[in-house]
């Protein structure tokens, strides 16, 4: 089935928008590295302490996306 | 290394690894043409679906354990305390940016998925590439379990 809208620029759009928010992020964490401070990873994993379930949820869903893209 | 040269090697490692994908995704994505390569939304033919997913799923566990070693080995002190500063300085509001993007993403999908005809959804886009360039779906998918699997991995905290 043809795309019925552009799918290319959503495809873009959606890439742009994981890559863009990942490249956002690491430039706070170099800025962070600059300055000592501690690094995001830190900074998620004290929160993935301090809230398991949510974690366990996102673990979850992550783990239903993989299998519903690829597993067949 | 320094203590503030170590804190700058993951990142800079993070940096150097985002220009490529970027790059990548500048140069392939406007030329790619779904409609031409992508005929059917069947997932990638065996073995690289199963592959893909099982290899995540290897991926995001060893994640976890490598976050297990450096808090094992290496000497920066784990974050122990109830009070570090999470929310409060106002930094993780960029992960909950990034949560609202996927929540955003995943109502485009519920749409997309309850009548094809005005949006494609992401399945099918994703299917697409992982049909059109399996190791480079394989490669995205390790990265992002590890990185997924480094952060999400649960550590109690400790009782001394």
């Amino acid at each position: 089935m043809a795309p019925p809208i552009a799918a290319n620029a959503v495809l873009l759009l959606i890439t742009a928008a994981f890559l863009l928010l990942l490249a956002g992020a690491n430039l706070i964490d170099v800025w962070l590295a600059l300055k000592g401070e501690a690094p995001y990873d830190v900074r998620i994993i004290t929160w993935v302490r301090h809230n398991p379930v949510f974690g366990l949820v996102l673990t979850l869903i992550y783990g239903a996306l993989l299998g519903h893209f690829f597993w067949s | 290394m320094t203590p503030r040269g170590r804190l700058l090697l993951a990142p800079a490692l993070v940096a150097v690894l985002l220009i490529v994908l970027l790059a990548a995704a500048a140069l392939y994505l406007p030329s790619f043409d779904e409609v031409a390569h992508c005929p059917t939304h069947e997932r990638p033919a065996p073995p690289w679906g199963p592959v893909t997913a099982v290899v995540g799923m290897v991926a995001f566990l060893l994640g976890g354990l490598l976050s297990q070693t450096y808090q094992l080995f290496d000497s920066p002190p784990a974050p122990s305390g109830r009070h570090l500063p999470v929310l409060r300085d106002g930094l993780m509001w960029v992960p909950v940016a990034f949560l609202a993007v996927v929540f955003l993403l995943l109502l485009y999908e519920t749409i997309g998925l309850y009548d094809s005809h005005l949006f494609w959804p992401i399945t099918w886009h994703v299917r697409c590439i992982a049909r059109d360039q399996p190791p480079a779906t394989l490669a995205v998918t390790c990265l992002m379990s590890l990185l997924l699997g480094h952060w999400l991995w649960f550590r109690p905290f400790r009782t001394d």
